[in-house]
């Protein structure tokens, strides 16, 4: 069993003028997120990698086809269940870190444990370590206004990890950092991933962080093809 | 409950802005209100009493022409009867050199300003300076009436008396000012005056205005039917209220109407939470994207916002009830001063009486501001279903 398993997804957006056809962006796609491996897909900007991501992540839902996580098919949910599965099996990080504003470094980190019912005492050990791993040991009180760019993207990926989730899916990451920020924290989520032996969904255009990767896919004219392969 | 949820909550609470506005408007909505009520519901019991104790008693035993009245024995009642008065009243002309009024003329033995009456009265007597030869007999006016007839203690005052008999002539008696009493209302004082029960009953001879007051012991208070029942047949009984219907039905008519206009102030308190929790999910958006993104169901979204607001509610409800009640503990000293400082209107209203806490209004208007809050607020909420994760991408 696959954490992720997309099997013939078709996403089709209906036009913006009113009366054209609808606009296919992914067509009869397949992809398994095989578990501890990394995998990035690259492409063009609006060749659709982003609304792929959305798809697997179940904030989406595809026009054809299932989005299987962890043998359980998106499409069967209802909004609670739907939520409880993105929240025990997959982590995100976006190129816009999406911290809570009003929520400290460590409170931000903590959140994805207290909505699965945890209590703050028994989840703030997991979160110190993580937020330590990551370099963020002095700024755990601190909240999103008060940190630096790739602070924030380093807590976000804190948060991403926190639940121990079977699969992150990764959206730009480092696409609001600049060359140095960028390259460090590309070098810590990589680390982080396979030090807790999680899988990766990566999406982005930059190559050198996509070819770090386990598994790298090109998606193009509406679908994957394979680029790279660990095997 | 969720630890997301109660933390989720705290945050909002704690960030100043719009939920301290709204726990500040609803403390301030409800400590007027408890204090309305509070004044409404004790200057009510005030002056009934002020009735009840110097008018009319609690129960009259009338004339009825099937039994005299010198049978009844107060005895037999030991355990509900506080005190019998024979009483005899009639109206009159009063007048001095300077001004006339009417009065209601009431004759009572020596013994009827017992402790409970002096509670609701001060009295200033003349002094004694022996025994008078005069014939002129003494009358207790109030001070309203002396204010009014410009007289005070030893002065004369003439008593137009309004015979039974429409075939007797009207005739003038000179009385002597022996006192002068204050209820504090103004307005049954200027009606009142007192002489002595045998003078009165040379003043006003016919049965029918001869009658006994009863005043009852305060655990029957609440129970004059059952002290009417016990009294037994033969007796024309009547309570205060019968005597008093006007006063006793504006009572009644106002207590409804406070009632029904606090309510309606209240309904539209909770309304307000209802927008207040409806512009905090308005300004929200992105959080409740982020945490719907993060694995928080709508659900879980909609009872933090709703804990938030309604924690806020409750605790503005219970401080304006807190300064209500401070407020409303001390009205005496606030109507005083504020009579001292020239509002004429108050002369219309008691500004000594005991305080009377209505729980249960209060407890009324409360729960109204509970349920109505609560159904606006998770009325209001349904919006969150809308935002979706999703939408941090395309419009937030």
């Amino acid at each position: 069993m696959h954490p992720i398993e997309l099997v013939s997804i078709t996403k089709r957006f209906k036009a913006a003028e009113k009366g054209s056809d609808e606009i296919t962006i992914l067509q009869d796609l397949n992809l398994n997120i095989i578990q501890g491996r990394s995998t990035a897909i690259i492409g063009k900007s609006g060749s659709g990698k982003s609304t792929l991501l959305h798809i697997a992540g179940g904030l989406d839902s595809p026009s054809e086809g299932h989005v299987i996580c962890s043998g359980i098919d998106f499409a069967t949910l209802d909004d609670r269940k739907r939520s409880e599965l993105r929240n025990r099996h997959i982590g995100f990080i976006f190129q816009a870190n999406l911290l809570l504003e009003d929520f400290t470094a460590m409170e931000n980190v903590m959140a994805p444990a207290l909505i699965s019912g945890v209590k703050a005492r028994d989840c703030r050990d997991r979160a110190v370590e993580l937020l330590e791993k990551l370099g963020l040991a002095d700024r755990m009180s601190h909240v999103p206004g008060q940190l630096s760019g790739g602070e924030k993207q380093r807590v976000a990926i804190c948060r991403a990890l926190m639940n121990r989730p079977e699969v992150i899916l990764a959206d730009e990451p480092t696409g609001a950092l600049d060359e140095e920020n960028a390259s460090e924290v590309e070098n810590l989520l990589l680390d982080l991933v396979r030090e807790e032996r999680r899988s990766l969904l990566l999406v982005t255009h930059n190559q050198d962080f996509a070819f770090k990767c386990d598994d790298v896919y090109l998606l193009k004219n509406r679908n994957l093809s394979l680029e790279k392969s660990a095997e | 409950m969720n630890p997301f949820v109660i933390h989720w909550s705290r945050k909002r609470i704690l960030r100043k802005g719009r939920l301290t506005s709204c726990l500040i408007l609803i403390a301030l909505v409800m400590a007027p209100l408890v204090c309305a009520l509070i004044f409404s519901d004790s200057m009510m019991e005030g002056i009934t009493s002020k009735y009840i104790y110097l008018s009319d008693g609690h129960l009259q035993l009338n004339y009825s022409g099937s039994r005299e009245l010198s049978d009844f024995d107060s005895d037999l009642y030991g355990s509900m009867l506080y005190s019998c008065d024979e009483v005899t009243s009639g109206y009159a002309l009063m007048y001095s050199a300077t001004g006339t009024t009417n009065v209601m003329v009431k004759g009572v033995g020596e013994n009827y300003f017992n402790d409970r009456r002096m509670e609701q009265v001060t009295i200033n007597i003349a002094e004694q300076t022996g025994e008078s030869t005069s014939n002129i007999k003494g009358i207790m006016l109030s001070r309203a009436t002396a204010d009014e007839l410009k007289v005070e203690i030893g002065d004369r005052v003439a008593l137009m008396i309004v015979p039974d008999d429409v075939d007797k002539v009207l005739r003038p008696v000179l009385c002597r000012i022996d006192g002068i009493f204050y209820s504090g209302y103004d307005q049954l004082d200027s009606l009142l005056c007192f002489v002595d029960l045998d003078y009165a009953k040379t003043l006003y001879g016919a049965p029918e205005s001869t009658c006994l007051e009863l005043l009852v012991n305060s655990e029957y208070m609440e129970k004059l039917d059952d002290v009417i029942a016990a009294l037994g047949s033969g007796y024309d009984v009547s309570k205060w209220d019968q005597h008093n219907v006007s006063v006793y039905e504006n009572f009644v008519t106002s207590r409804q109407m406070i009632l029904i206009i606090l309510l309606l102030v209240v309904v539209v308190a909770a309304f307000y939470t209802a927008s207040v929790a409806q512009q905090m999910i308005q300004d929200d958006m992105q959080d409740i994207a982020i945490t719907k993104l993060i694995g928080a169901s709508d659900t879980l979204v909609r009872r933090s916002a709703f804990l938030s607001v309604y924690t806020v509610t409750f605790v503005g409800m219970i401080l304006g009830i807190l300064l209500g009640l401070l407020i409303g503990l001390n009205l005496g000293p606030i109507l005083t001063w504020l009579s001292s400082m020239g509002l004429k209107s108050l002369s219309f209203y008691l500004l000594d009486f005991d305080i009377t806490v209505p729980w249960l209004s209060i407890l009324l208007i409360s729960a109204c501001l509970l349920v109505i809050s609560y159904v606006s607020i998770q009325i209001s909420l349904g919006k969150t279903r809308r935002i979706t994760p999703i939408r941090l991408f395309t419009e937030l």
